[in-house]
């Protein structure tokens, strides 16, 4: 197994190599000045070019690259152009309300998709189908800040049982760390649930389609031994899948989330550095969760050998 | 023949047919906005800020007096142009390097390395980021939106033109002398359509979607433009004073989303049945 | 009659049976009025072309027919004295496996590739008896034995695609016999492989049926198979039963027209009497080598040899038939010259100019020269576009006008016995047999000096097979093209060919005359193949058993 990770990790590096060409591009070569929108709009010439000289921007593209790159690799995110912290310290600093609401969405999510799925699958055609493939078109049609704002009519405004906003960390006791978070991790998974579920009947279905379901028929095993024994292990490939495609998807989810209900995480940072014209920051994060991107899908791709004996490691 | 019947199965069913039907009123609104709205979108008077409805402003007024109905109406128009704006950048562009990438093998590689690339980073972040450094423009946000959709095409078309390569039917016509830019064009191509309408459909909604999470989060269209993410980002300071500042734009919103989407599914179990029921 | 038990109680005895397609609204007969019994002990087959619904009337027997699909309208199946449709659900449930078992066409794709195999196995007995886990794994192992597969204790912890085609059958065939069921119901359980593996696999079932008095329906389209194993046989046509009766009288006697059509066309391994070619080799290959390698992060890494030191001449007039099974490069061999496949070491000469290896460089009056049939029909038009441009695609592509090309066209669809309004059509329009004459014509039309069939009677019916055959024969009498014939099955080249090559593994192992190969051998494989040759025993033609050796 571990010359196959290590393999995966060489072969990862020409995508974070793309990865970083690309947000480098887009943050430095897209029109625009970001010395010009920093320094404001009553900056004069001098202002303006002392800050493009700060930033570094007066030297040659390819040198900023590497120089930027360098930095990257040492851990050096730069200095915000805006607090003056390093930005290494802001992200360390925010990251806990993010991984909490990330985790407990993931979590929550396999836990309703994976059976609501696999029902619709079995019972594919009939009510309890239409129901669960009417309700995720619904789901993942509703933008997230709408589904948000709804359960804060109805749950904070309306019954008072949850706070409308803000966040608890847990050392404030786990109950209170909890209450905050139903909400936001309600909001965010609708749209993640929806998808799932949606992708879990797909692949079940198309798993009970195979040759080997009708041997298993063929055997006298009944539909629930069917699907539990024969279809649920060759779908969990598809399965892993999707949760690899779909991490960019719930990433750019927290950001929304955070900013309803003002969450002081790593998503709430992007919105506060776009307001702040802070691009050292939004470089930062972008960099940083696309890492996060990858290694998942790592990981996803280490466990494909896991559930599926024909990948050879 | 076959697809006269098969239209029919389509437009049969009711769900389809109300998805429909909200298309078209959301295309109305969008051409004929300022016949439909009653106010100007963008009149500020503070004489009348907050309202609720009333018969005045039919969905009452945001925090600067402005008709939130008129502003809806306007909305539309916003919406329908960065769908097609990046329904259209992210088709050309992804057939371009699909075909590239599917057809010539040396290429192959290096294209789908950057489109890697391109699809690890998240889309919004991404996005955001183009928004903040360019400043916010109506084509700005398309740009941004469409960039990371490319690679969703590019991979869709790559990966049909790579199974029809060894159709039986495409090494006879090399064997013919048929040129290679005819081949990808006569023999190859036409197989991608079915697959791109139901991908642009998909890909119409998800831009609608982001357009208004960027105005939303403050990096989309202009402020001063009635969007409906511009309209919901202004009226969720005073959402729990009137919470039909963000409700009803939100809910139009949502709708335009989910009838784009029922509509793809339709169209994708009508245009290619062996891609039925898949995500 | 061998197998054929005294008893007078049948295992299985189905009265007119009718399935219907389970549209609600306009559902279509695709069963209908079938009748039949089988006996303990005895092997039924079931013989028919596509669409006679044999494999339906097998799936109608086990319940397994797809719910959304099909379902039975009407007649009853009774086993062992139950009628099975008044019989619960669970109890189908228990008696598949237990007293009728299946084995299927694909062993490919017929065990769950994440499950290891002496589980899959195990899991029959799980499911209908108590036995202990133990006492389980004795006893898949010992079926492991039964089913002849080398090293039982390594094939049980070894996963499906560990294993080969044929090994996997035997895998599905244990998992069928494991709990002795009295009737095995196999569909096309041998079509799928190679024929030396396909007589492994029935004799494997005759054995296992005989020592077990199993009673089996065999589903099959091959007469060849049928002559070596069928008690009786029931042809089937259109969902209907055409003639039932024993194997000698179907083979010797055959009533119904279809039955004497079929039977007929069946291909025999006895050559037809046919002189050698005396033309001028006009396609010389000389020490053709292709390696298929398999690129790494590190370069290409050693590759696999698809084909080595190929010497091979094609007469002006000759059919030169290419066999070999899977994997033998007949196939590759045929690309290669084409210029499909490229990366090739050695030397192809077209009337002494040397070719290069990629069609793409080519210039197109090369390209003219050599044409190509596929195997499938259904894939070898573009379904998107109409018949005639198909057809006029290379005319146009060398400067022909429209009209010249279409006469030319319009001639050519004589030949090939199709009406001139076929032009205007598309492909779905057509049948797989019209569409193989569609693409012989667009080939033919170009006027090749060489025309290369790869496998391209192999996926047809057997009355069309025999009728593209003819045609190809005619075809070539004609235009006096030469024709490489690629085929797996031996029958057939011994039938069209003038020359046979037989292939193993990338090298031609022998060639020579059909006389020369079929009835005088000079090696192993060779042997091996025409003993594996289905049939090999019967002129099918003349509806009677050889009394000689083939060639």
């Amino acid at each position: 197994m571990l010359p196959v990770i290590l393999k995966r990790l060489a072969a990862t590096i020409p995508v974070l190599f793309v990865v970083a060409v690309v947000i480098f591009s887009v943050l430095r070569l897209t029109p625009g000045d970001p010395a010009a929108i920093v320094a404001g709009d009553g900056a004069t010439v001098q202002q303006i070019e002392a800050i493009r000289h700060h930033m570094g921007l007066d030297r040659p593209i390819p040198v900023q690259f590497v120089t930027w790159i360098s930095d990257v690799l040492r851990g050096d995110f730069g200095t915000s152009l805006i607090s003056g912290l390093p930005v290494k310290d802001m992200i360390v600093d925010r990251m806990g309300p993010t991984i909490a609401i990330t985790l407990y969405t993931v979590i929550y999510t396999l836990l309703i998709s994976i059976p609501v799925g696999i029902l619709a699958a079995w019972r594919r055609g009939k009510a309890i189908d239409r129901l669960v493939t009417a309700g995720s078109v619904l789901g993942f049609s509703v933008p997230v800040f709408i589904t948000a704002y709804l359960l804060i009519f109805l749950f904070s405004m309306g019954l008072g049982w949850l706070p409308v906003q803000g966040y608890k960390p847990l050392s404030d006791g786990v109950w209170n760390h909890l209450r905050h978070l139903i909400l936001p991790v309600a909001s965010l998974s609708t749209i993640y649930i929806a998808l799932m579920t949606r992708f879990v009947r797909t692949s079940i279905i198309d798993t009970l389609g195979e040759d080997y379901i009708r041997t298993a028929h063929a055997k006298g095993l009944n539909e629930r031994e069917v699907l539990v024994r024969h279809a649920l292990g060759n779908a969990a490939v598809p399965i892993l899948t999707i949760i690899g495609i779909t991490v960019t998807m719930l990433i750019g989810g927290v950001v929304v989330t955070e900013s309803v209900f003002n969450i002081p995480g790593l998503g709430r940072l992007v919105v506060e550095a776009i307001l702040a014209k802070d691009f050292t920051i939004i470089q930062a994060l972008i960099v940083l969760f696309s890492v996060v991107d990858i290694f998942v899908n790592l990981v996803i791709d280490v466990l494909y050998r896991v559930v599926d004996p024909r990948i050879d490691s | 023949m076959v697809a006269q019947t098969k239209l029919g199965t389509f437009l049969s069913s009711w769900p389809t047919r109300l998805a429909l039907l909200m298309i078209v009123i959301v295309i109305v609104m969008a051409v004929f906005a300022p016949w439909l709205a009653t106010h100007d979108p963008r009149f500020l008077d503070p004489a009348v800020r907050l309202r609720g409805p009333s018969a005045a402003h039919w969905l009452g007024t945001d925090s600067y007096g402005r008709d939130l109905y008129s502003r809806i109406i306007f909305g539309s128009r916003v919406s329908l142009l960065v769908g097609s704006g990046v329904l259209a950048i992210a088709i050309v562009f992804g057939v371009l390097f699909g075909a590239l990438a599917g057809y010539f093998r040396s290429l192959d590689s290096l294209i789908m390395r950057i489109m890697d690339g391109v699809m690890a980073i998240p889309a919004i972040l991404l996005a955001i980021a183009m928004v903040s450094v360019s400043g916010s423009s109506l084509s700005t946000v398309i740009v941004a939106i469409a960039i990371p959709e490319i690679p969703r095409v590019t991979r869709l078309v790559r990966g049909i033109l790579l199974s029809v390569r060894g159709e039986p039917y495409v090494e006879a016509a090399v064997t013919l002398g048929t040129s290679p830019a005819a081949i990808l064009v006569r023999h190859m191509l036409p197989n991608t359509v079915a697959p791109l309408i139901v991908q642009g459909t998909y890909i119409f909604a998800a831009a609608v979607l982001i357009e208004a999470i960027l105005s939303f989060l403050g990096a989309g269209i202009p402020p001063e433009v009635p969007s409906w993410g511009n309209i919901i980002a202004d009226g969720r300071t005073y959402f729990q004073l009137l919470p039909g500042l963000v409700l009803y734009p939100g809910i139009v919103l949502s709708l335009t989303i989910l009838t784009i989407n029922m509509v793809g599914d339709t169209a994708r179990d009508a245009l290619d049945p062996k891609l039925a029921g898949r995500a | 009659m061998a197998g054929t038990s005294p008893s007078t109680e049948p295992i299985l005895s189905v009265r007119d049976l009718r399935v219907v397609t389970a549209s609600r609204s306009n559902p279509r007969t695709v069963v209908e009025a079938v009748t039949f019994d089988v006996m303990p002990g005895e092997t039924l087959c079931i013989v028919g072309e596509s669409g006679s619904g044999k494999s339906v009337t097998a799936f109608s027997v086990m319940g397994l027919l797809p719910p959304d699909a099909l379902r039975i309208a009407g007649g009853a199946v009774t086993l062992e004295g139950r009628n099975l449709a008044e019989v619960r659900y669970g109890e189908i449930l228990a008696l598949r496996a237990t007293t009728m078992s299946m084995v299927f066409q694909e062993p490919m794709t017929a065990l769950n590739p994440v499950q290891r195999i002496g589980e899959q196995i195990g899991e029959v007995i799980r499911i209908h008896r108590d036995t202990p886990a133990a006492e389980r794994r004795r006893m898949v192992l010992k079926m492991l034995a039964e089913v002849d597969l080398p090293d039982p204790e390594r094939i049980y912890a070894a996963y499906p695609h560990e294993l080969s085609g044929g090994q996997r059958q035997r895998i599905v065939i244990a998992m069928a016999l494991i709990l002795e069921p009295k009737l095995l119901i196999a569909d096309e359980p041998t079509t799928a492989l190679d024929v030396t593996t396909q007589k492994q696999i029935l004799h494997l079932m005759r054995e296992l049926k005989t020592r077990h008095n199993t009673a089996v329906i065999f589903i099959t389209h091959d007469f060849g198979v049928v002559s070596e194993i069928a008690d009786r046989i029931l042809v089937m046509k259109d969902g209907m039963v055409v003639e039932h009766g024993t194997r000698e009288q179907i083979l010797t006697n055959p009533v119904a027209a279809y039955t004497r059509k079929l039977v007929a066309s069946v291909p025999n391994l006895h050559p037809p009497g046919r002189e050698a070619a005396r033309n001028a080799a006009i396609l010389q290959v000389r020490n053709m080598s292709k390696t298929y390698g398999r690129a790494s992060l590190f370069g290409k890494t050693a590759g696999v040899a698809a084909l080595s030191a190929i010497d091979l001449d094609v007469h002006r007039d000759e059919v030169v038939g290419i066999v070999g099974e899977s994997g033998s490069g007949k196939s590759t061999l045929a690309r290669c010259i084409i210029g499909l496949v490229d990366g090739w070491q050695g030397e192809v000469r077209l009337g002494g100019e040397a070719l290069a290896p990629n069609s793409r460089q080519r210039s197109n009056a090369i390209k003219q020269r050599i044409q190509i049939v596929f195997q499938d029909p259904y894939r070898s038009l573009n379904p998107r576009r109409v018949v005639s441009a198909s057809l006029m695609e290379g005319l146009r592509n060398f400067g022909m006008g429209e009209r010249e090309a279409l006469a030319k066209v319009s001639e050519v669809l004589a030949i090939v016995g199709l009406e001139r309004d076929v032009l205007r059509r598309y492909p779905h329009q057509f049948s797989g047999g019209q569409r193989q004459r569609l693409c012989l014509a667009r080939a033919i039309v170009m006027e090749p000096e060489i025309l290369i069939a790869d496998e391209a009677v192999s996926a047809l019916d057997v009355t069309v097979q025999a009728q593209v055959l003819d045609l190809l024969d005619d075809i070539k009498r004609r235009t006096g093209v030469a024709i490489l014939f690629i085929t797996h099955d031996l029958r057939v080249a011994a039938q069209i060919s003038d020359k046979i090559v037989v292939m193993q593994k990338g090298r031609i192992v022998e060639q020579g005359t059909p006389h020369q190969v079929i009835g005088a051998p000079q090696q192993d494989y060779t042997r091996e193949l025409i003993g594996s040759a289905p049939g090999a025993g019967w002129d099918f033609k003349n509806f009677r058993a050889f009394d000689t050796a083939p060639g």
